[in-house]
C-alpha cells in the first residue's frame, strides 16, 4: 500500500495511506497537481493543522475511505441532522474546542464528508434552545448596542407573544 | 351518546362543566365534493349515525386514502422540506379546524368515527392571546376507545388522553393521517368536555407545572444533551481554542443552515455576528411553513419579508385559519417579493377573499397551488402568470374571465384541477382546454358538473394525458361514443376517474380496454350500467392495472368478484355496499 508523509504544525509526521490522503481535496489536489508522486520521500506540510487533530482527522478518514464522493451542496439537499451514524456521533463526542478545530481542518483540507457532519453536530446542539441558552452553551458575549437589541426585539415580537 | 356522566380520564373534576358538540368548521382542507353530502359541514351538532357504521351522507367523509395520491401523475412533490425536522412534519394529509360555542378549559374530548376509524393523528386548541397549544399527539400521548353499540359495531368513539392545558379554548385543529389508511374513511361528530370555569386547585398546579417549565432555570436535558454539555464544560472559556463565532462565515453559514427558519430567528438574537449571518438570503430560497401553521403570523411574514430577499418557493398552506396574519400581510409580502418566485402553494389559508392580487404579482410562476382561494376581483385584470406547468384551484371561486384567461395565457400547463368548483357558468371549459391546454398530463374536473352532452371531444386534443379525473362531471349524459373516442385519442392514460359520471357505457369501458393498455388506476364507482364482461375486458387490456372502485355497481354478480380477486391478486378490486 503507498504511503505519503504528513507533517502537522507542530512538526509531527504521519506516514499515511495515500487512499486515505486522498479523502482530503486539498491533499489530492496537491498530489496532482504538484506532480508530488507515491514514490517521493517529500513530506506534505499542513501548517494549519496540529498533530492532535489530524490524528482524529485520519482516524475519521480511516473509517469513512470507501464512502461515495459526496455531492455538491445546493439548497434542495437533505439538510436533515438526524441521520448522523452512531460512529460518527461517538467519533464527535469531543469538548467542543476539537469540535470546532475539528471543523476549520475538514474546511481546509477541503473533506466534505467531516465537515458537513460535524456542522450538524454544531446545529444539533443550537437547535431548541432559546438565545440565552445559546449563548451560555458556546460561551458568547451579548455584543449588541441597546439600540441594536430593541430594533431586533421589536422585528421579533411575535416569538416573544407566544 | 357517550354513556358515562363523568369524564373517566381527567383526574381533576373541573366546576361548570359543558358538553358542546362542533358549532362550526372553520377550514377543511379535504371535502368531497362542494355542497353538503359527505362534507365538514357535517361535524357539526350532534353525531347523526354512531354508532351505526358505514358511508353516511350526512358524516364527513374522507374520501383520499394509502399511497395512492402519491402515486398519482398529478401528484407534486413538497418542496422546502430539507431542513424541517421529521419530529416537526408529523404523516398527516389533511385537517379540519372546528370550533365550539363556549371557550372551555378542555377536559375531555370524544371523535365519533363511522367508518374506518384512526385518522386522528394530533389535536391542537387555540388559546386567544397565547396561540396554539398541543392537545393531543398520537406520538406521545394515550388514548381509549369505546366500541360502537358494545362492540356489535365496528364504529368507536375514540377517546384521546388531553394533555392539561390551563386556558380556555373553543377552537380545535384535528390533523389526520389518510395515508396508512386502506380505505375511504368517515367522521360523525366531536363531543368537547370541559369547564366553564376552572376548579382552583387544578389550575393552580396546572399554572405551576407551566411556569416550572416556562421558567429560566433549565430543568434537566435529556440524557444525550446533558452528555453534549458536559463535554462542553471542558473547551469553552478562553483557552485560545476556537469558538463558534471564530467560524469563518460560509462554515457558521453552513451550520446554521441546517436549522429551520424558527431557530433561525433565535440565533439572531445571540450575537451581531450570528445577526449577520442569519440575515443571509440564501438561508431563504425555499420555505415551507405548512408544517409550522402553529406559528406562522403577521410579525413572521414581516420577519421574512425582511430577509428572503430572492425567495423562489414558498408554501402557507393551512396556515392563518384563526387570522394569525391577514390579506394585507399577504400583500406587503407578495409585493415585495412575488416576482422572484416559481413556486407557491396557498392551500386552505385563512385569507380566502380576494386573493387575485397573486395573479397580478407574480409572473415567474411555474406552480400555483390556491386550493379554497376566493380570486374575485371586480375589475378584471388579466394575469402576469404565463410561465404556469401547474395550477390547482380546487375548491376555489373565480369569475369565469379569470380562469380562461389563465388557461389562454398559459399553454405549456400540464396539471390543472379544478376539482369540486362549483362552476356551472363555465360550460365552455373543454373547448378552452382544448385549443389552449394541449400539454395536459393531468386534468381534475371531480364534481364540477360542467360537461354538457358534447364536453368530452375538445379533449380528444390532449393528447399527453396520463391522468384524467372526470367524476361527476358532467350535467347531462356525455354523447355515445366520444368517451371512447377520448380513451382512444390518449394512450397515456394511467390514472381515471369515471365515477358518478353519467352515461358511460359498456362500449366505452371496451375502448379503455383497447386503447389505454398502461391504465393502473380505474374509478368505476356508482355506474349502475356496467356489466362484469365489460369490467372483465379492462383486467385483460389493462395489465398494468392496480386499483379498480366498483363500489355501487350493482350491476355485477359476485361470481365476476371472485374470480377477479382469484385471478388478479395484485389489483385492489373496492366493492362495497
Amino acid at each position: 500500500m503507498p504511503t505519503i508523509k504528513l507533517q502537522s504544525s507542530d512538526g509531527e509526521i504521519f506516514d499515511t495511506d495515500v487512499q486515505i490522503a486522498k479523502c482530503s481535496g486539498t491533499i489530492k489536489t496537491m498530489l496532482e497537481d504538484l506532480g508530488m508522486d507515491e514514490g517521493d520521500d517529500e513530506v506534505v506540510p499542513l501548517p494549519n493543522v496540529n498533530s492532535a487533530i489530524l490524528r482524529k482527522v485520519l482516524q475519521w478518514a480511516t473509517f469513512h475511505k470507501d464512502d461515495p464522493i459526496p455531492v455538491e451542496d445546493d439548497d434542495s439537499k437533505e439538510k436533515r441532522t438526524d441521520d448522523i451514524s452512531s460512529w460518527d456521533a461517538d467519533f464527535l463526542k469531543v469538548d467542543q474546542g476539537t469540535l470546532f478545530e475539528l471543523i476549520l481542518a475538514a474546511n481546509y483540507l477541503d473533506i466534505k464528508g467531516l465537515l458537513d457532519v460535524t456542522c450538524k453536530t454544531v446545529a444539533n446542539m443550537i437547535k431548541g434552545k432559546t438565545p440565552e441558552e445559546i449563548r451560555k452553551t458556546f460561551n458568547i458575549k451579548n455584543d449588541f448596542t441597546p439600540a441594536e437589541e430593541e430594533q431586533v426585539r421589536k422585528e421579533n415580537e411575535w416569538c416573544e407573544e407566544k | 351518546m357517550m354513556s358515562r356522566e363523568r369524564p373517566l380520564l381527567t383526574p381533576v373534576c373541573y366546576a361548570g362543566e359543558l358538553k358542546q358538540f362542533v358549532e362550526a368548521v372553520l377550514m377543511a382542507s379535504h371535502e368531497y365534493g362542494p355542497n353538503l353530502s359527505y362534507g365538514s359541514v357535517n361535524l357539526i351538532g350532534r353525531p347523526s349515525n354512531f354508532p351505526n357504521y358505514g358511508d353516511h351522507t350526512d358524516s364527513y367523509l374522507l374520501s383520499s386514502y394509502g399511497e395512492w395520491p402519491r402515486l398519482a401523475p398529478s401528484y407534486r412533490p413538497e418542496f422546502g422540506l430539507a431542513r424541517v425536522a421529521p419530529c416537526d412534519n408529523p404523516p398527516v394529509d389533511e385537517f379540519f379546524v372546528a370550533s365550539f360555542e363556549q371557550a372551555v378549559y378542555p377536559a375531555e374530548l370524544g371523535v365519533y368515527e363511522t367508518l374506518h376509524p384512526g385518522t386522528v393523528r394530533r389535536i391542537t386548541c387555540y388559546v386567544v392571546k397565547v396561540g396554539w397549544l398541543c392537545l393531543w399527539d398520537d406520538r406521545t400521548d394515550k388514548r381509549q376507545d369505546i366500541a360502537g353499540d358494545r362492540g356489535a359495531s365496528p364504529s368507536r368513539l375514540f377517546l384521546p388522553t388531553l394533555r392539561t392545558v390551563p386556558h380556555r379554548t373553543r377552537v380545535l385543529r384535528f390533523e389526520l393521517n389518510l395515508r396508512d389508511h386502506r380505505y375511504i374513511s368517515g367522521l360523525d361528530g366531536i363531543i368537547l368536555v370541559g369547564g366553564v370555569h376552572d376548579f382552583p386547585e387544578a389550575r393552580g398546579k396546572a399554572l405551576a407545572a407551566a411556569a416550572a417549565s416556562a421558567s429560566p432555570t433549565p430543568s434537566p436535558p435529556p440524557v444525550e444533551a446533558a452528555a453534549a454539555l458536559e463535554l462542553i464544560g471542558q473547551g469553552a472559556g478562553g483557552t485560545g481554542q476556537p469558538n463558534l463565532t471564530d467560524m469563518p462565515y460560509e462554515i457558521l453559514y453552513h451550520i446554521l443552515s441546517h436549522l429551520d427558519w424558527f431557530a433561525l430567528a433565535d440565533v439572531e438574537k445571540v450575537c451581531v455576528r450570528c445577526a449577520e449571518v442569519v440575515a443571509d438570503a440564501r438561508l431563504y430560497r425555499e420555505v415551507n411553513l405548512r408544517p409550522y401553521w402553529d406559528r406562522v403570523d403577521s410579525y413572521f411574514l414581516m420577519w421574512l419579508g425582511n430577509r428572503c430577499a430572492g425567495i423562489n418557493k414558498l408554501d402557507l398552506s393551512g396556515c392563518g385559519i384563526v387570522n394569525e396574519f391577514s390579506k394585507i400581510d399577504l400583500q406587503i409580502f407578495f409585493n415585495r417579493h412575488g416576482h422572484t418566485l416559481t413556486h407557491l402553494r396557498l392551500n386552505c389559508i385563512g385569507v380566502r377573499h380576494a386573493m387575485s392580487f397573486v395573479l397580478l404579482l407574480c409572473p415567474e410562476l411555474t406552480e400555483l397551488c390556491m386550493q379554497n382561494a376566493v380570486l374575485d376581483n371586480q375589475h378584471y385584470q388579466p394575469s402576469v402568470c404565463k410561465r404556469l406547468t401547474t395550477l390547482d384551484l380546487s375548491r376555489a371561486q373565480y369569475a369565469p374571465e379569470t380562469l380562461l384567461g389563465l388557461l389562454q395565457q398559459n399553454p405549456n400547463l400540464q396539471h390543472l384541477s379544478l376539482a369540486s368548483c362549483d362552476q356551472s357558468s363555465l360550460p365552455d371549459i373543454t373547448h378552452t382546454i382544448g385549443e389552449h391546454n394541449r400539454a395536459l398530463l393531468s386534468l381534475k374536473l371531480w364534481k364540477t358538473h360542467v360537461l354538457g352532452a358534447h364536453g368530452l371531444v375538445p379533449l380528444q386534443h390532449c393528447t399527453k394525458l396520463q391522468e384524467l379525473d372526470l367524476g361527476y362531471s358532467n350535467h347531462e349524459d356525455c354523447a355515445e361514443g366520444t368517451l371512447a373516442r377520448l380513451a382512444a385519442a390518449c394512450p397515456d392514460l394511467r390514472w381515471l376517474v369515471l365515477g358518478g359520471f353519467r352515461g358511460i357505457t359498456n362500449n366505452d369501458l371496451l375502448a379503455i380496454a383497447r386503447h389505454c393498455p398502461r391504465l393502473q388506476y380505474l374509478d368505476l364507482m356508482s355506474s349502475v350500467m356496467l356489466s362484469g364482461e365489460a369490467i372483465n375486458a379492462i383486467f385483460i387490456g389493462c395489465p398494468a392495472l392496480r386499483l379498480l372502485e366498483l363500489s355501487y355497481c350493482s350491476g355485477i354478480e359476485q361470481q365476476w368478484l371472485d374470480m377477479w380477486r382469484r385471478q388478479f391478486p395484485h389489483v385492489d378490486v373496492k366493492h362495497q355496499y
